[in-house]
């Protein structure tokens, strides 16, 4: 199954190339060019990784990743960022971002993240759903 | 000739706000880029797979890497004359001119603060002897005060004016809301850049009106 990601970046010519390139690696992907966009997106569709622009108008990276979660906390959230510092690296770790790079980013490796991402939301929904049943079961009486 | 500076190192600040924010964007240029030269590596392989390229599409490709390449070198053109203001502590500057650059350098800066800010056109030049980097600094510090007291959209509208002994800038927006704790501006950095230009700042925040008037010759 392919892994569907959603792009959210402000420059509108990289979400069209980076779109083409991850859908030329097999990939289902979903643009947005403003967080809001994005928001409005992840509360109607789930995806197994968003790749979210560290500066993005209005809104930045860090509170953009803070909603997202707040949202959808099994989000997998990919930032880009100009210059990726340590400092900022473990900060976005901390809000639950799964990785931070830098661009230019190479698409090999944003690919292999997004497959480690897609696998981690797996396991989290996998406990979510397992957790779901077993409370049913607990209220039910088995 | 003595000139006024100003007593701490506040100017590194700006500095760093201006460089910071068009290094992300020349950051965003080469990401523009580098994925065309990633998509048209894709195509080359794919043509010696036996599938035909799409020569509309190399040809887009060619046309938004040439747009990208002018945008990097507007930025960098941008960049070096920013660096240059702080060649000389006075000097005779077209104030037009050093608002369209400061609007221009801003640009990122601003759209991420969701303002917008317009250089009302048809402004006449107006040439004073000023510290080119510190009034760049003070109008930028009225604006950001302006984006971040209103929380919101906002659109500030500027204007250029001749006085009878130097100049007026203008601004006008949608007037603030009382906040509720007291706002404080200007601030002792703002304090010291007007003390420093020779200037004066008026603000009439309900009525969304500010005003910096600077003396013809600060010497």
């Amino acid at each position: 199954m392919s892994e569907k990601v959603l792009i959210v970046d402000d420059e509108e010519d990289f979400l069209e190339i980076m779109a083409e390139r991850m859908e030329g690696k097999g990939m289902e992907v979903t643009t947005a060019s403003t967080t809001d966009e994005a928001l409005a997106i992840l509360e109607k569709e789930s995806f197994d990784a968003v790749i979210l622009d560290y500066q993005m108008p209005g809104m930045d990276g860090f509170t953009a990743l803070k909603e997202i979660k707040k949202k959808k906390p099994e989000s997998q959230v990919i930032l880009l960022t100009g210059f990726a510092t340590i400092e900022k690296g473990v900060e976005a770790m901390k809000l639950g971002a799964v990785d931070f790079l830098e661009k230019p980013a190479n698409l090999e490796i944003l690919t292999e993240k997004i497959k480690q991402a897609k696998t981690e939301k797996m396991l989290i929904v996998e406990k979510q759903t397992e957790k779901k049943i077993k409370d049913i079961i607990l209220r039910h009486g088995a | 000739m003595e000139y006024k500076q100003l007593k701490s190192d506040i100017g590194l600040h700006f500095f760093r706000t201006i460089i910071t924010s068009t290094s992300h964007e020349l950051k965003n240029v080469l990401a523009i880029i580098n994925e065309n030269a990633g998509l048209l590596d894709d195509m080359n392989l794919m043509y010696q797979k036996g599938i035909p390229v799409d020569q509309e599409r190399v040809g887009h490709l060619a046309a938004v890497t040439k747009e990208q390449v002018n945008r990097a070198d507007k930025i960098i053109q941008r960049m070096n004359r920013f660096a240059h203001s702080v060649d000389e502590p006075v000097k005779k500057i077209d104030l037009r001119d050093a608002l369209i650059l400061l609007t221009d350098i801003t640009l990122r800066l601003m759209a991420s603060q969701r303002v917008k800010v317009n250089l009302i056109s048809g402004t006449d030049s107006v040439a004073i002897t000023t510290n080119p980097f510190y009034l760049k600094y003070l109008v930028w510090s009225c604006i950001d005060y302006v984006a971040k007291a209103s929380g919101t959209h906002q659109t500030i509208d500027l204007e250029i004016t001749k006085l009878k002994d130097g100049a007026g800038i203008y601004m006008s927006f949608a007037g603030l809301k009382p906040a509720p704790t007291e706002r404080l501006f200007p601030t002792e950095k703002e304090k010291e850049l007007i003390a420093v230009l020779d200037s004066e700042l008026t603000l009439n925040e309900s009525a969304g009106r500010l005003s910096i008037t600077f003396p013809e010759n600060i010497c």
